[in-house]
């Protein structure tokens, strides 16, 4: 017991640690401390998973305070499940981020966006226009923008464009500190995740909640331009109003039952005008934060770096879906949830449409990617109209589903990215019709990205099962119309990249073949988690809120 | 009891005001105050549930306040920070569009 107590610990403290350590010992400490915290988390994972594995659920009250004061770490099927997608994306991502940020480092000079927008792309396209205020015009001295008159555009295109180009600020970041400090905010993030994971109580959720706003922010600005800081600003404000939200839903909470502990606040919940209120709020909140209303995530992940959106695309969108899943399935009182949910259902169902449409008329590869990633976390909340509370023969097929639909989601999007930012390198420029003949340049990231892309347009099918027994044909309907249209936005790329040119794209460097493996590889886990359907649905039903009775 | 009508009832109008702000004002300073103030008004709330049970005060609200203020904080920071370099290299307190015309991302 003393054991398992350690490795539940040590999931939550060793990236918080290593964190601190990296800062403190400065650049370079980082090329050993990761690789450290990485073997250090295997091992205090796969100890964690075999404790669940073998004796099931387990909890530990810290320093042995009882719950209503004491804070206790708490896991069963679906932390650990999430613990090891939060693992294996990390560890994708951490190798990916050191080919990242050397490539990026020495090619663009911190400003990845910035040569596709003066020189190649936008000499070949029609006129771009950026809209900006007029005190922009005037360049301050050193000062990260510098705006200019474009003079490669063709002169038959009437109209002046204006780009913004970003210089390296002298006072902003040394050379190579950037790339430095995204490790201790990503091991913060990491850390965060992890409390997430193992907390049991509404207000710990909170708690980490806050902690990736407040490491996810920072690494935003990461990119060092002004859109990047724009968009690092509009995603703070938005998520720490969801987070207040949130916490207003909570206090209610409280003052109904007078415990946030969710055992306890499952027993003792009954419907009432203030439960009304705290679902509705919760619901706000966590719609917001889950990515799906206003969209935030488009413009956050355009500007951040590539590790930095796959960050959030993968992980920190899906902790505020999983916190959802713990208050929607655990705490909330069954019978009202049936109402509730087909509104959830009929916002999910005009956001994937909606989305879908819109990544379908973007001309820029990230954007189309940024608005795939806001209809595809609308497909998640699918899985509430379909469950219908918890109660039903199907509800634990409809958990089920948007469980495993989160998690291979997680890992395709994030390969998906991470082929993007190969494209990036090697194209250097993320408009679509510059992109032409890539395949030819490097079959392999041809390869990735068709698996990726065809993973993704088969995902939501998972949900088909659900809705077959649940009987709401009419979600198939909004199912199949998004998988066309997922089907059209993704060849539309794949088309692009098949191009045969005369003259082939330039490019200069090596692959950075690391870059392209590793998405091969999240989309292989992808595919195969279809093999270990059996072992996947064992874990996951451990103490799940459906009891004995329902499972198969 | 009369003191569960009252301070509830002030905690959410301070509330509305804060999001009222937060969304209608374009000011960054007056946005990230907005925010301060939806907080403190959920503090408030809380005070008002733990004075509830006299006379022994509940103690479990106090230390949710205090770590929430403690997140507010640095939240605080991290915005004050964020507005002080748009400043800085914008010259001006206010967020720019994020799309363009045809509803891209920049």
């Amino acid at each position: 017991m003393m054991d398992s107590q350690l490795w539940a610990a040590s999931m939550l403290m060793l990236p918080l640690i290593a964190a601190i350590l990296i800062f403190i010992f400065g650049r370079y400490s980082e090329r050993v401390l990761v690789p450290l915290t990485i073997i250090a988390m295997s091992i205090s994972l796969w100890n964690l998973f075999l404790q669940v594995w073998t004796n099931g659920m387990q909890s530990y009250p810290i320093a042995n305070w009882d719950t209503p004061l004491g804070v206790e770490l708490y896991v069963d099927g679906l932390s650990i499940a999430m613990l090891i997608m939060t693992f294996i994306i990390n560890v994708c991502v951490s190798v990916y981020a050191f080919k990242y940020f050397a490539c990026f480092e020495e090619q663009t000079n911190w400003s990845i966006k910035t040569p596709d927008r003066n020189t190649k792309a936008l000499s070949q396209t029609k006129t771009e226009h950026v809209a900006l205020p007029s005190s922009y015009k005037e360049e301050k001295e050193n000062q990260l923008v510098v705006v200019e008159e474009n003079d490669y555009l063709p002169s038959n295109d009437v109209e002046e464009a204006v780009t913004v180009t970003t210089k390296r600020n002298p006072r902003a970041f040394p050379k190579g500190q950037a790339n430095f400090l995204f490790w201790p905010l990503w091991l913060l993030l990491w850390g965060g995740l992890n409390a997430l994971f193992l907390s049991s109580n509404l207000f710990s959720f909170y708690v980490t909640l806050e902690i990736l706003t407040l490491a996810s922010v920072p690494m935003i600005v990461l990119s060092n331009t002004v859109l990047a800081l724009n968009a690092a600003m509009r995603y703070l404000f938005i998520a720490v109003f969801a987070s207040i939200v949130y916490l207003l839903a909570i206090v209610f909470l409280y003052g109904v039952v007078g415990s946030l502990d969710i055992q306890s606040l499952a027993l003792e919940l009954r419907s009432g005008a203030t439960i009304w209120m705290a679902i509705f709020l919760i619901l706000i909140a966590l719609i917001i934060k889950s990515g799906v209303i206003p969209f935030w995530l488009v413009s956050t992940i355009s500007n951040a770096p590539i590790p930095v959106a796959i960050l959030l695309v993968a992980l920190v969108i899906k902790a505020a879906f999983y916190i959802l899943l713990r208050v929607w399935f655990e705490v909330l009182p069954n019978e009202i949830l049936g109402l509730v949910s087909q509104l959830v259902g009929l916002i999910a169902a005009v956001i994937i449409i909606w989305a879908s449409w819109q990544a379908l008329q973007q001309r820029r590869l990230i954007g189309l990617l940024a608005y795939a990633t806001v209809a595809q976390a609308a497909y998640l909340l699918l899985i509430f109209p379909l469950a219908n509370g918890i109660t039903d023969s199907w509800s634990f097929d409809a958990w089920q589903a948007g469980i495993y639909l989160s998690i291979s989601h997680a890992f395709v999007l994030a390969a998906l990215f991470m082929v993007a930012g190969h494209i990036l390198y090697i194209v250097n420029s993320d408009f679509l019709h510059g992109m032409q003949g890539v395949g030819r340049i490097s079959p392999l990231t041809l390869i990735t990205f068709s698996i990726a892309g065809l993973c993704l347009i088969a995902l939501p099918s998972i949900l088909v099962d659900a809705i077959w027994q649940s009987g709401q044909w009419w979600w198939l309907i909004v199912i199949i119309i998004g998988m066309l249209l997922t089907t059209a936005y993704i060849f539309k790329v794949l088309i692009l990249l098949f191009t045969k040119l005369d003259d082939p794209v330039k490019h200069e460097g090596g692959l950075a073949l690391s870059m392209i493996l590793i998405p091969l590889l999240l989309s292989i886990i992808a595919l195969s988690m279809g093999f270990f359907d059996g072992e996947i649905s064992r874990v996951l039903a451990m103490e799940s809120p459906f009891g004995e009775v329902n499972r198969n | 009891m009369t003191d569960f009508v009252f301070l509830p009832l002030v905690s959410m109008g301070i509330f509305t005001i804060g999001v009222y702000v937060l969304f209608l004002d374009t000011d960054l300073l007056r946005k990230i105050m907005a925010l301060n103030f939806m907080a403190s008004s959920v503090f408030l709330l809380l005070i008002s549930i733990a004075s509830r049970s006299n006379p022994a005060v509940d103690s479990i609200p106090h230390g949710f306040i205090l770590v929430a203020i403690v997140i507010m904080v640095s939240l605080t920071a991290l915005a004050l920070m964020l507005a002080r370099r748009i400043y800085q290299i914008t010259g001006q307190l206010y967020l720019l569009e994020d799309k363009n015309d045809m509803g891209e991302p920049l």
